[in-house]
């Protein structure tokens, strides 16, 4: 499709874009740096994701301010429409998982020092990598516009489902042991962190969905 | 997403005017080729589409208007109530007063309010004086202008605002009770508080007569009308509700065209 007449038009588009896929990239690596504290018991790597987190706030607001401004005064239709109400929705998404990636620092923070990871949290880098690949992938579609991509997504979502009911199992066996019950209970919530995640991720290829073909497919619509 | 034919939502079983095949020519010029569109009875239809694209030569082939002009002819069948309107033997006049017209520049005729309103009337043979009088209180205030003029009718028309002579020649036109009312960029000269009177009054025009609206605004098109329709050189491309025009247009065209991509 060809630029707006207005070349600011165009520009304010960009930029709101470009603010949102920032947050975006962010976000996987606040998700891939958390694992990685939770992983390795690195306690600094975990403040450094709660700190991040503050511009992924700041991101959120600034992202929902542009997009009301570019609705009171540029009044768009169409794909532009549904591109500005799908960023605000989107921020809303990415700001969450930055909150959540928040809580798997604070997890990795209180977790008993050992030399080596459990069994069940052995399962949780699995499971971020899966749900950190499905949020990168939402982006690729929504900087693509393309729905087919956004599609992809979902069906990866089982998959981090399927995760996570694994790892309540393991830890059920885990925490047998009461002395492991609060670490038990730190991984149980870790890998709900991540299955919001992908819930997120998904949330956000259904954006892409209505902004590229006009089409709601929200709880199972569509 | 193909081009080539217009994308017209399902044909509304209510029309009260249905063109077909229709193409109109200036000379050796085609300013309209083949457009096919239904006017759903008592709805809004905006036309829109930018400059020369041919909505104002649609706007008048469909009361005839365009026969004013020598080298213009208009082909293909414009049926009001089933009936063409270009067909033999059908009177221009009796077309225009069912099909009325009110254009982008308010034109009332420097005459006094009452006259104005009245001269349809007369025109057309009204003599009885309580008839006349009737018709014009009924027709200022189905034209929301009653209120601002009941006490100076007898004055000049060229004493009111801008606003109030638009007002005024939608009154004009409603007292020779028309079915349907074509407007040419009817608020293009008007202030937005005097737009947003000649908007709302569409609104309720729509409960009485069929409206066929031309303009450039397309915020004014997504408030006033029900369907829209988008024309691009010469040729309908869309038409739709008015709702799914403005949020997911089918056609590639419309949609850069009424997001500010090119017109």
């Amino acid at each position: 499709m060809r630029g707006h007449t207005h070349q600011e038009f165009e520009t304010e588009l960009r930029n709101l874009k470009d603010r949102l896929l920032a947050m975006g990239g962010r976000c996987e690596h606040m998700i891939a740096d958390a694992i990685r504290a939770f992983e390795e018991r690195d306690e600094a790597l975990a403040r450094e994701v709660i700190e991040a987190d503050r511009s992924m706030d700041d991101d959120e607001v600034l992202v929902d301010e542009q997009a009301v401004r570019i609705l009171a005064l540029r009044q768009p239709v169409g794909r532009d429409l549904r591109f500005a109400v799908a960023a605000v929705k989107a921020s809303t998404d990415l700001e969450r998982i930055g909150d959540e990636a928040v809580n798997i620092a604070e997890r990795a923070i209180e977790m008993e020092p050992t030399d080596r990871l459990s069994l069940p949290g052995s399962k949780l880098p699995e499971m971020a990598g899966r749900a950190g690949a499905m949020l990168r992938n939402a982006l690729n579609a929504f900087v693509e516009e393309d729905a087919s991509k956004a599609r992809h997504v979902f069906q990866h979502d089982d998959a981090v489902d399927d995760l996570y009911t694994e790892v309540m199992g393991l830890c059920l066996d885990y925490m047998k042991d009461p002395s492991r019950i609060a670490d038990g209970m730190r991984i149980c919530n870790c890998a709900k962190y991540l299955e919001r995640i992908a819930d997120h991720a998904t949330n956000i290829a259904e954006m892409v969905i209505f902004m590229v073909e006009g089409r709601d497919v929200r709880h199972g619509k569509g | 997403m193909t081009e080539s034919k217009p994308a017209v939502a399902e044909a509304p079983t209510n029309a009260k005017m249905e063109t077909r095949n229709v193409n109109v020519f200036y000379g050796s010029n085609q300013a309209i080729k083949d457009v096919d569109l239904d006017i759903a009875d008592r709805s809004v239809t905006a036309l829109i589409g930018p400059s020369g694209c041919g909505k104002s030569t649609y706007l008048r082939a469909l009361n005839r208007m365009n026969d004013t002009i020598d080298i213009c002819r208009v082909e293909g069948r414009i049926l009001l109530d089933g009936e063409d309107i270009y067909g033999r033997g059908v009177d221009p006049v009796e077309v225009r007063r069912r099909v009325g017209m009110v254009f982008q520049k308010s034109n009332p005729f420097p005459k006094s309010v009452f006259d104005n309103v009245a001269f349809g009337l007369r025109i057309g043979g009204e003599k009885d004086k309580d008839v006349i009088a009737q018709r014009v209180e009924e027709s200022l205030r189905g034209a929301a202008l009653w209120d601002e003029v009941k006490d100076r009718l007898q004055s000049s028309a060229l004493g009111l605002s801008g606003g109030q002579q638009q007002r005024l020649c939608i009154a004009r036109c409603l007292a020779v009770w028309p079915e349907v009312i074509l407007m040419d960029e009817p608020a293009s000269a008007l202030d937005p508080i005097a737009t947003a009177k000649i908007e709302e009054l569409i609104r309720e025009l729509r409960e009485q007569y069929t409206i066929v609206i031309v303009t450039h605004s397309m915020q004014q098109a997504a408030r006033v009308s029900d369907s829209t329709a988008f024309f691009y050189m010469g040729e309908l491309i869309e038409h739709d509700e008015t709702e799914t025009m403005f949020t997911r247009p089918a056609k590639k065209r419309t949609e850069e065209y009424i997001s500010g991509r090119f017109g």
